[in-house]
């Protein structure tokens, strides 16, 4: 049983660390290991298609995070208060948000934006003054990723702002009110710094979603390039230390993501003994 | 505000309260004079806590009204009510200090308070609940009693007209509870305001409040002090809720505007004291004995009971409990079932205690029995 899990967590984790090992390989191919070196990081961050990438996915993850966390705040708010048959709709829509495949998310984001794009750009074309040069077109770009990430990352603000909500005692809403606090204060000052850790590990959830995604956003793309799409394309030149270094980095940067996110719903739980003792 | 005197701090009429067609409070009629400790005693599930959220303000009445000082509040909000609650479970802020927990309710007062005023009446609350100092300390690092004094003063702070406490002392132990209950009764005294208490405990009613109301099944069943509930209990509720008893449930073979008597096969007459004589009582219906465990003398079955008892029965200890100061037995009689007996200890010792399956004789005097329908 015990070499049975350890062979599980061999095959699950193996290629991850050659990857994280030969990124520090001071030689120039993949399979082969002559020393320890941080040359390939120095010279994948002087690669200016690797800043450029670097920026873009940056730019959506931020903007994603940022949407998802007062979209997904505000619509948990407002389920909280739905009751009945409504509700378990809508919680069901949620569940099904998550569990759609990123395939069909992409295409489905993509055929979506494609035929809005060509009704909305048909229609300016018809309205633009001629006088004015040619119109405006709506297309592809940072926009239709950040949409199709936030259309995903939606639901997890969602789940993790509500599951909070819920172990929220409703009584400090009500000691609220009894010292003649009004409903908007009331929210402004008890219920959003209850929700805040929350709402922080659901930003950090989107963002890291929304940075290391390759599926939909190779879908909705357009001319741009986000940084797991880029190392996708040059896996096809073949895998260099370089693209190591870059794996490495991503892996990274979303595990200390993903473990800020641990401690911020631990702290919870904590805050909640602390309550009831 | 001038006439504390003649308004009523608190007024319920013919209040009601229903959840889907289930009545949690019905048809409730209620005055709280100024500065009366009252306490609202009752079953879980009797409508107290419903009674008392309808005074915050949480739970609007689905018929009746409801005035604070004379003022009809139905459709003022919590927030604009000049009522402060001590939570069951506290509901202290736990993303704030305990001064800012206290200062909570000052700040929302319009027009503001400057920021030294606060501070100086945070202090003042502070020293009032014996917590002086404790103010930059984290709800989660205090005890349950000290939180049980923030959320004290943390109402008090607001000089509220009335103060209503849910359950306060649920949470604590037991010797906590009894010291909370002596100080909640002297701040009661010190400051002079109404406070309204919900509790299912009949002991914590009954050593704090000037006005204990007994509720069962939504409904107020007895309105009176401590005393009166426990000496004239207006029915067989009221007796065996309010202090402990032994019940004998029968029909009235004789009744008059006094006493009431019923008879039992195989002891024959057993009768009591009317309490509530404005109820008509008849022979033929039903009338229910209270016969207080303090009332009841019990000696080994060897020697004889006092001449003044004139019930006179047997039977065998089946359990004992000691108080201390007290002692309980459980004796069981054939016909009556198992009867509670509450013997106080003896200087000489003479009173001897009984064990577990010692044969005794047991009786009381029906001029000390309680008749209730």
């Amino acid at each position: 049983m015990r070499i049975y899990a350890w062979l599980v967590y061999f095959f699950l984790y193996m290629p991850i660390a050659v990857i994280v090992a030969f990124s520090f390989n001071s030689g120039r191919y993949a399979a082969d290991f002559q020393g320890f070196s941080f040359a390939w990081y120095g010279r994948a961050l002087a690669n200016p298609f690797v800043t450029k990438a670097l920026v873009n996915s940056l730019i959506v993850a931020s903007v994603t995070a940022v949407l998802s966390v007062i979209l997904g705040t505000t619509a948990a708010l407002a389920l909280e208060r739905l009751r009945g048959k409504l509700r378990a709709v809508f919680d069901s829509l949620i569940y099904v948000a998550i569990m759609v495949p990123g395939v069909v998310i992409g295409i489905a984001t993509l055929v979506a934006l494609a035929s809005v794009f060509d009704a909305v750009n048909s229609l300016m074309a018809s309205l633009w003054p001629a006088a004015w040069g040619s119109a405006p077109r709506a297309g592809l770009g940072y926009g239709s990723i950040i949409a199709a990430h936030t259309l995903y990352t939606l639901s997890l603000v969602i789940l993790v702002v509500r599951s909070r909500l819920v172990g929220m005692d409703h009584s400090l809403v009500e000691a609220s009110a009894d010292l003649y606090s009004t409903p908007f204060n009331t929210f402004r000052t008890i219920t959003l710094p209850q929700l805040l850790p929350a709402i922080a590990a659901g930003f950090l959830l989107s963002f890291t979603f929304s940075f290391d995604d390759f599926i939909i956003a190779f879908f909705v793309a357009g001319p741009n390039t986000t940084l797991p799409i880029f190392v996708f394309s040059s896996i096809r030149r073949g895998v260099t230390p370089e693209i190591n270094a870059i794996g490495t980095m991503i892996l990274g940067v979303s595990l200390i993501l993903l473990f800020t996110v641990q401690v911020l719903l631990r702290d919870k739980r904590q805050g909640n003994a602390a309550e009831a003792a | 505000m001038s006439d504390h005197g003649s308004v009523p701090d608190i007024e319920f009429r013919s209040a009601s309260k229903h959840y889907g067609g289930v009545a949690a409070v019905e048809k409730f009629d209620l005055v709280v004079e100024a500065g009366t400790f009252l306490s609202i005693l009752g079953p879980s599930g009797s409508g107290k806590t419903t009674s008392l959220r309808l005074i915050a303000g949480f739970e609007q009445p689905t018929s009746g009204d409801i005035l604070i000082r004379g003022q009809s509040v139905t459709d003022v909000p919590p927030y604009r009510r000049a009522v402060n609650m001590v939570f069951q479970h506290y509901a202290l802020f736990p993303h704030m200090t305990v001064a800012q927990n206290i200062a909570y309710g000052l700040r929302n007062q319009r027009p503001r308070l400057d920021n030294a005023e606060i501070a100086r009446r945070v202090g003042e609350a502070l020293e009032l609940v014996q917590l002086p100092g404790f103010g930059d300390r984290r709800i989660f690092q205090m005890s349950g009693g000290q939180q049980q004094r923030v959320a004290l003063a943390r109402a008090l702070v607001n000089r509220p007209n009335v103060l209503l406490l849910d359950e306060p002392l649920a949470a604590l132990d037991r010797k906590l509870r009894e010291d909370m209950q002596h100080e909640l009764q002297s701040l009661q005294r010190e400051l002079g305001i109404t406070f309204v208490l919900v509790t299912h405990d009949q002991e914590e009613a009954m050593s704090m409040s000037d006005v204990v109301c007994l509720m069962n099944k939504g409904r107020i069943v007895q309105k009176g002090s401590a005393q009166e509930l426990y000496d004239r209990p207006a029915d067989a509720f009221v007796a065996g809720f309010v202090g402990k008893s032994n019940l004998i449930a029968g029909t009235a073979t004789a009744a008059d505007g006094t006493t009431a008597s019923i008879v039992m096969d195989g002891i024959g007459r057993l009768s009591g004291q009317r309490t509530n004589q404005a109820a008509p009582l008849a022979a033929g219906q039903a009338v229910t004995l209270s016969v207080r465990p303090e009332i009841v003398a019990v000696v080994p079955s060897t020697q004889t009971l006092g001449q003044d008892l004139d019930i006179r029965l047997e039977g065998r200890i089946v359990n004992r409990i000691f108080l201390g100061d007290l002692t309980e037995y459980r004796i069981h009689h054939p016909v009556l079932g198992n009867v509670l007996a509450r013997r106080s200890r003896q200087a000489d010792g003479s009173a001897s205690s009984f064990e577990k399956g010692d044969a005794v004789a047991f009786g009381w005097r029906s001029a000390d029995v309680l008749a209730v329908s």
